[in-house]
């Protein structure tokens, strides 16, 4: 199964073109401008990894991570910063993020750290069926 | 150097700092268009090294994208350059709408994230006026920054220059909303106080307005 991404960036030809590059390597890949339209598209579908943007219009990259964590705490956030200083990385962590990659990105690093993402997510939500599991069990008391 | 300019020129190294970042994520953005393009080309020619033929008009696509971006580049280095020589000389002969054009142009993201559109209304014949060039732009920008804190609903404010005759400017900031004719401004006295301008609250057009001289005399 391929690995599906969300790429949230104000720049269109940024996102059009990294999520060609990124389809090209086989992983399916949704892409928006708007902090706003991430927020929505999360609603109705799931992903592996969210790669956010982290300073957009309308609405702060930090603010989009905390809202997309409080709603999807299993969700993979990796932020993309044009900022030189690692501070507001480091903020991001902080606040929930897997992972942070300074702009301009490296691909094949950016993908190494979609695929840590993936795999971690897979892990979070093994883990939170075993529970619900074990919920059930205990609460109907075979 | 009196207390007035000391004050002035610590705030301003901070403003200096400020603009620097904004340009460099500009910069970065358009770098990392760039990167992704060239990227692009090098994935096109491993397939077509693997016998994928080429599409000529995906390769005119990607070389349109980079001269784009180079020309964005440009503008914004063009722009850091005028910024950066606006402290070169005390006093400086400045044409007042290009002045201002070149600031929203460096602080666009900054008021983007605050989700203000803010321009400069066209006039007439520009304005020249001598002054102390970085610290005009500094208060604008101090202006502005107030100015998004108290945009109307239209959340959009407008910078528009008027003859104050006989040897002053008025620059208008418009587009203000609950402003109280009485609110505090002293916050800016001493960068008023260095470019020998005033401000005053214009209820009426919902502006708050830098009178200034046409030139100061250092």
């Amino acid at each position: 199964m391929s690995i599906k991404v969300l790429l949230v960036d104000d720049e269109k030809e940024f996102v059009d073109l990294l999520g060609e590059r990124m389809t090209a390597r086989g992983m399916e890949v949704n892409t928006t401008t708007s902090a706003a339209d991430a927020l929505r598209i999360t609603e109705d579908q799931s992903f592996d990894a969210i790669v956010l943007d982290l300073m957009m219009p309308e609405m702060d990259g930090i603010q989009v991570l905390k809202t997309l964590k409080a709603k999807h705490p299993e969700l993979q956030v990796i932020l993309l910063t044009g900022h030189g200083s690692i501070e507001r990385g480091v903020e991001a962590m902080r606040q929930g993020a897997m992972d942070f990659i300074e702009k301009p990105a490296d691909l094949e690093v950016l993908t190494e750290k979609i695929r840590k993402a993936q795999a971690r997510k897979m892990i979070l939500v093994e883990r939170k069926v075993e529970e619900e599991v074990r919920e059930i069990l205990i609460s109907k008391a075979w | 150097m009196t207390d007035t300019m000391n004050r002035a020129a610590i705030d301003g190294l901070r403003f200096f700092g400020r603009m620097s970042a904004a340009i460099s994520h500009d910069l970065k953005n358009t770098l990392s268009i760039m990167n992704e393009s060239a990227g692009l080309l090098e994935d096109l020619a491993l397939l077509t090294e693997k016998g994928r033929p080429l599409d000529p008009q995906r390769v005119h696509q990607l070389g349109a994208t980079i001269k784009r971006q180079i020309q964005r580049n440009d503008g914004m280095v063009r722009n850091m350059n005028r910024f950066a020589h606006s402290v070169d000389d005390p006093l400086k002969e400045v044409g007042l709408a290009a002045h201002l054009e070149m600031l929203l142009a460096i602080c666009r993201r900054l008021t983007d994230a605050r989700g203000i559109a803010v321009s400069v209304a066209p006039c007439h014949a520009e304005v020249s006026i001598v002054t102390r060039p970085f610290f005009l732009l500094h208060l604008v920008w101090l202006l502005l920054e107030w100015g998004m804190e108290h945009a109307g609903s239209g959340k959009q404010l407008v910078l528009e220059i008027e003859p104050f005759p006989p040897s002053f400017v008025r620059m208008l900031c418009r587009g203000l909303e609950t402003l109280s004719a009485d609110a505090s401004l002293s916050q800016w006295n001493d960068l008023l106080s260095l470019l020998e301008a005033r401000m005053e609250i214009t209820v009426d057009r919902q502006a708050v307005a830098v009178v200034m001289p046409l030139r100061i005399d250092g």
